[in-house]
């Protein structure tokens, strides 16, 4: 006869499994079979049209290292999770000093909220938005630099000299109001007593905000690079959107990053690639880069010391 | 008795039935994915077509008003062994997505086929100038059009007369006519460097008129790059050169930058004298152009000792494709034919602001002079010479990167022919 904590191990055994088993069959089923035959179709040459697929081995992986434009799009993210990155925590970073430092809690909410607020709006409406406040003629950037005699900084922000910037300020000011919210969540967690503390030593807000903020928002600063790295490998809508000259153009080569330039080769737009095979062996490089990735970053974190309160 | 009679009734019923629904079943269904979106003047005067057709046939037809991306809509719907019997989009995505992967249906039957209600036949009735650029070397044609769209230099006629200019035939009389524009204080032309369209139309009508057609198509596919070794490519690169800033700066100003729709918006405005652009720019443009504005076409000028035939022009039509194998190929074609009939291409042209490929309906005003420059053409070539459809990858890698090189100044004529060369026998080492 089974003892009573034997039945409830027993009970409980049961219980997570029934559980855990749908969300496994459905992880497979959308996470593993659509890998696995991801993998399988790297293998060939095939359009996607017809279910004819000519078999060509490690043949896409071997086009890829002479593919100026893969190699372009890879470059493109990995600038996205550098410059970006920077560029992102630094400024949450910032503004979450400032709105913590704030007193009034309406005050944090409405400057939050307004923040947060192209989160909220759809990606191709604000990529044509950025497309048009940065139009060379008659763009709010340029219009305002000559109006207030800065005419020289005017710049034909759209062109391949400068649109990587372009979008990437777009993605900036799109994810910092994201992470803002995720940080100020991070914040609010800190016991007030460890401020306390800190300003009886006579902490100024700013010694305050690197000593006792920043070290211990560390594990929310840790998913915002990853969250980040990730992003900058597939986010799709915002560098399509954007980067498209218009009339069925592809988005210029400047800005695409590795999914975007993965659906082109898949799919095209006016240019009909229409390589589902090579694109699948590219699909298959952007899951090791990201795994890659976001391994490093995990290690880099872990060799930072945690503080603990 | 009454109940005799009803299960009588019953029975006959359920006999009956089973032979009604086959019946019904058996009309047969014409499976239509289309490029236009609900709503379009071009799929009102399609869907009035089709209301006809099925009263007619008494058939159905079952369309998809899918929009632009239609040929890659259908994809999944093939792979899942959905039956598909037309499609409708511009020549080179049907070519390019659909024939190229050998899922077209020949259509050169459907010029012999009569069109309804008229007694001629269809090759009698549509201009063999709209389709003869898509005839393959084995003679197969997978488009029959229905629109047909072709590319020239614009100009507001109003403007032109204002400043006395004739629009040009030689490129020197062009240049002329780009300083007469900048003297006036006017950038001799609009045009968006960012926009692959208008980035792509300058360069493939220059190696047009002086290698002629069928040039830039068998260069792009020669692995060994000699072609472009051709001296006749530095001339088509020097011309190039010429138009950008640090050539003879024949662009308006900021064109490296410029994305659609801010170059046609300059030319409408007059801030710009000409735009080069396809034949559909009217109607994006008409709203916006004052009731003064007289639009006027002409052909890309020519150069002295030129190869090409002068008179031949860009025909790049939208028109129907048949897919291989499809369950009701015949009655897709029959709905082909069908609305090529008068009465829907004059709806085409006054609707649409189109022109239709038939001979004996007159285009709209707004494109008398570039259907003129189109019946006199000897010669027609397809957009961008078909390299956008037939070597998509290598028009993406090699010939759009190189173009933006030389229409921004950055390389000269020799430079481009050279880095024509290079990139393009890089791109083919490692590709089949």
């Amino acid at each position: 006869m089974l003892s009573d904590s034997a039945m409830f191990n027993n009970r409980y055994q049961r219980f997570i499994l029934a559980a855990v088993v749908p969300v496994f069959i459905v992880y497979v089923i959308f996470m593993i079979f659509p890998i696995a035959r991801s993998l399988y179709y790297s293998l060939f040459d095939w359009s996607g049209f017809t279910t004819n697929m000519e078999y060509i081995g490690l043949g896409n992986y071997a086009e890829m290292a002479s593919d100026k434009l893969f190699a372009s799009s890879v470059l493109n993210s990995l600038k996205y999770v550098a410059f970006g990155g920077v560029l992102i925590i630094g400024i949450t970073l910032l503004f979450t000093y400032a709105i913590t430092s704030y007193k009034s809690k309406k005050l944090k909410d409405f400057v939050q909220t307004i923040l947060f607020v192209p989160n909220t709006i759809s990606p191709v409406a604000l990529a044509l938005l950025w497309g048009f406040v940065l139009n060379t003629r008659w763009g709010l950037v340029n219009s305002s630099l000559k109006a207030i005699g800065l005419g020289t900084l005017a710049r034909g922000w759209l062109g391949d000299e400068h649109i990587f910037g372009a979008a990437l300020s777009l993605l900036v000011w799109i994810h910092v109001g994201f992470f803002i919210v995720v940080y100020l969540a991070g914040a609010d967690r800190i016991p007030r007593s460890l401020y306390e503390a800190a300003e009886l030593d006579g902490a100024s807000d700013w010694k305050k905000f690197t000593t006792v903020t920043v070290p211990l928002l560390r594990d929310v600063i840790e998913t915002s690079v990853v969250l980040w790295t990730i992003s900058s490998f597939k986010i799709f809508g915002y560098i399509y959107a954007f980067g498209s000259g218009g009339c069925g153009s592809d988005p210029s080569p400047a800005i695409r990053n590795l999914a975007v330039h993965l659906y082109l080769t898949a799919f095209g737009k006016r240019t009909p690639i229409n390589r589902l095979g090579y694109a699948s062996a590219m699909a298959m490089i952007l899951l090791v880069l990201v795994a890659m990735l976001v391994c490093v970053i995990r290690r880099l974190f872990r060799s930072v010391e945690r503080i603990e309160y | 008795m009454y109940k005799k009679a009803m299960v009588v009734t019953l029975l006959l019923a359920l006999c009956v039935v089973p032979f009604t629904s086959c019946g019904a079943a058996a009309k047969p269904t014409i499976s239509y994915w289309s490029m236009w979106n609900k709503g379009e003047p071009q799929q009102r005067v399609i869907e009035r077509a089709i209301a006809d057709f099925e009263k007619e046939y008494g058939v159905k037809v079952d369309v998809k008003w899918t929009g632009r991306d239609v040929t890659n809509a259908i994809k999944p719907r093939l792979l899942a062994g959905e039956n598909i019997d037309l499609v409708d989009q511009s020549a080179e995505e049907l070519y390019g997505g659909v024939a190229a992967n050998g899922i077209s249906s020949r259509m050169n039957d459907v010029l012999e086929m009569q069109i309804p209600h008229e007694g001629k036949k269809v090759k009698d009735v549509i201009g063999r100038e709209t389709y003869d650029a898509y005839v393959r070397k084995d003679g197969s044609l997978y488009i029959i059009p229905y629109s047909v769209v072709s590319a020239g230099f614009w100009y507001n006629k109003v403007l032109f007369r204002e400043l006395n200019i004739e629009p040009p035939t030689t490129w020197e009389q062009f240049l002329s006519v780009a300083g007469k524009l900048r003297k006036a204080g006017l950038d001799p032309l609009a045009f968006g460097l960012q926009t692959e369209v208008y980035r792509g139309y300058i360069p493939y009508h220059t190696a047009m008129r002086i290698l002629g057609p069928g040039s830039l198509n068998a260069a792009a596919s020669d692995r060994t790059g000699k072609l472009f070794e051709d001296p006749r490519w530095v001339e088509v690169g020097n011309i190039l050169y010429a138009f950008s800033k640090k050539g003879k700066n024949i662009f308006m100003e900021g064109y490296e930058s410029s994305v659609y729709p801010a170059p046609q918006m300059d030319w409408i405005m007059d801030r710009a004298g000409m735009f080069f652009c396809g034949s559909w720019i009217p109607v994006e443009t008409r709203p916006a152009a004052g009731p003064d504005f007289e639009y006027g076409c002409f052909p890309f000028p020519v150069f002295k000792g030129q190869n090409g035939d002068p008179t031949a022009i860009e025909c790049s039509p939208f028109g129907f494709g048949v897919l291989k194998n499809a369950k009701n190929e015949g009655l897709a074609k029959e709905f082909v034919a069908f609305f090529l009939q008068k009465k829907y291409a004059e709806s085409w042209v006054n609707d649409t602001m189109n022109m239709t490929p038939r001979k004996d309906v007159p285009a709209p005003k707004e494109l008398r002079d570039i259907r003129l420059s189109l019946s006199k053409a000897k010669t027609t070539f397809r957009k961008d010479d078909g390299v956008q459809a037939d070597y998509p990858q290598w028009y993406a890698a090699v010939y759009l990167p190189v173009l933006g090189d030389v229409l921004s100044g950055n390389i000269n004529g020799t430079q481009f022919a050279r880095q024509m060369r290079d990139e393009t026998v890089k791109f083919w080492a490692h590709r089949k």
